[in-house]
């Protein structure tokens, strides 16, 4: 019987970008609707 | 066999990481590095009041009183700073640095002004404290004739203030028929003391019952009195039971914004930032004249280091600040590069660090 070997490829910078942008938008979300709640 | 695939833990781990240094990096960018360009502007309403070509401010008496600690007993006495004025028995005599022993005086200003077209007005802050004193620094200054002769347009009361009205029967003596403007907030006793009514616990009474006009302005908008002549009242309770204040805006031309205050219990920092905000050309505050009331007891807070601080920031020229300003301030003000316009110490003004009784600031 032939063996699986699993190898993970480690996605961490990618998550960090996509990451980031999130937090832009998020933040420019919030921001937005604080300018409409003035 | 191999097999690959992704860690989706991996990938997990890193967008949190990253959505919360995003969000954090962005909220610092945007409040700092692009704080100009994200926020609102602010809605500024200034008004244009005009302009007037120059602007003399004669201090008649920026001497309210005499001694601190006679003034602080007698409201310590009546029961304290919420008490009204005019149930507190001020003490009138065997004051040693008193004038004829009384503790009182007063705080007046007669101030004229030059329009565009070379005419001429003026206009009378406040009416002080003591008759007798009043009657006094009146007579010295030729305030009587000028009240007598109809010189004088108006009266603005800055507030309410025992050492800004109880004197007002110097006043209306010469004119009883002169207009006085007052602020929103002033108590019936104020106006049943320009009546005629007297108030025998105060010490005051007015002889001479005011038959003119009388105007309260309130804090609703800018009050153009003149071209280049405005009044500005603000909502703002004092102690001794008085509420109100007004002051004057001019806008002399080639010069600036000055602004002439009684006691400016509103605080100078927020006159100030009011006249930018409602005042067009209100950005430029060329001089700055009357009480700023900060230490008026010649006591220290270190808050006003900070008020020291934020009036270098306006970039006033001229800073013609007496009365309840405070001694401790103008030497503060002048340490810290203030232009503080000196005076010269005469008519019981005790000190020549700036305008006293007397005095005169021409802004031409």
């Amino acid at each position: 019987m032939e063996e699986k070997v699993v190898q993970e490829k480690s996605r961490y910078g990618t998550g960090v970008v996509v990451g980031i942008l999130i937090g832009i938008a998020l933040f420019m979300i919030t921001y937005w609707l604080m300018l409409l709640a003035r | 066999m191999e097999e690959k695939k992704v860690s989706r833990r991996s990938f997990i781990q890193g967008m949190a990481l990253g959505t919360v240094a995003g969000y954090f990096a962005t909220a610092g960018i945007s409040s700092t590095v692009f704080k100009k360009a994200l926020l609102p502007k602010e809605k500024l309403n200034q008004v244009e009041i005009g302009e007037i070509k120059s602007l003399k401010l004669k201090v008649i008496s920026e001497t309210s009183w005499y001694d601190n600690n006679v003034f602080l007993n007698d409201v310590k006495g009546a029961g304290g700073l919420l008490v009204n004025q005019y149930t507190i028995p001020w003490t009138t005599e065997m004051v040693k640095s008193g004038y004829k022993g009384s503790n009182l005086g007063g705080f007046s200003t007669l101030i004229e002004t030059e329009f565009m077209d070379g005419t001429k007005k003026k206009f009378l802050l406040d009416s002080g404290w003591s008759s007798d004193w009043m009657d006094r620094r009146y007579k010295d200054e030729g305030v009587d004739v000028m009240l007598a002769k109809k010189e004088i347009e108006f009266l603005v009361q800055s507030h309410e203030h025992m050492d800004h009205f109880f004197g007002i029967q110097s006043v209306t003596k010469h004119n009883p028929n002169i207009p006085i403007y007052v602020p929103k907030g002033f108590y019936q006793e104020g106006f049943d003391l320009l009546k005629g009514k007297a108030f025998p616990k105060a010490k005051v009474k007015n002889d001479y019952p005011h038959k003119g006009t009388i105007t309260v302005f309130d804090s609703s908008k800018v009050n153009v009195l003149y071209p280049g002549v405005a009044l500005m009242t603000f909502d703002v309770p004092i102690i001794l039971r008085v509420f109100g204040e007004q002051a004057f805006v001019f806008n002399v031309k080639d010069k600036g914004i000055v602004l002439v205050t009684g006691c400016c219990h509103m605080g100078i920092i927020s006159y100030m930032e009011a006249v930018r905000k409602k005042v067009k050309g209100g950005e430029k505050i060329y001089a700055v004249q009357g009480g700023l009331h900060i230490s008026p007891f010649e006591d220290w807070d270190p808050q006003y280091d900070d008020l020291i601080l934020a009036f270098n920031k306006y970039g006033v020229q001229k800073i013609g600040a007496n009365h309840c300003t405070g001694y401790i301030t103008a030497e503060k003000m002048i340490k810290a590069g203030l232009p503080m316009v000196r005076g010269t110490a005469r008519n019981m003004t005790k000190r020549d660090i700036y305008l006293g009784n007397g005095d005169e600031l021409l802004i031409a």
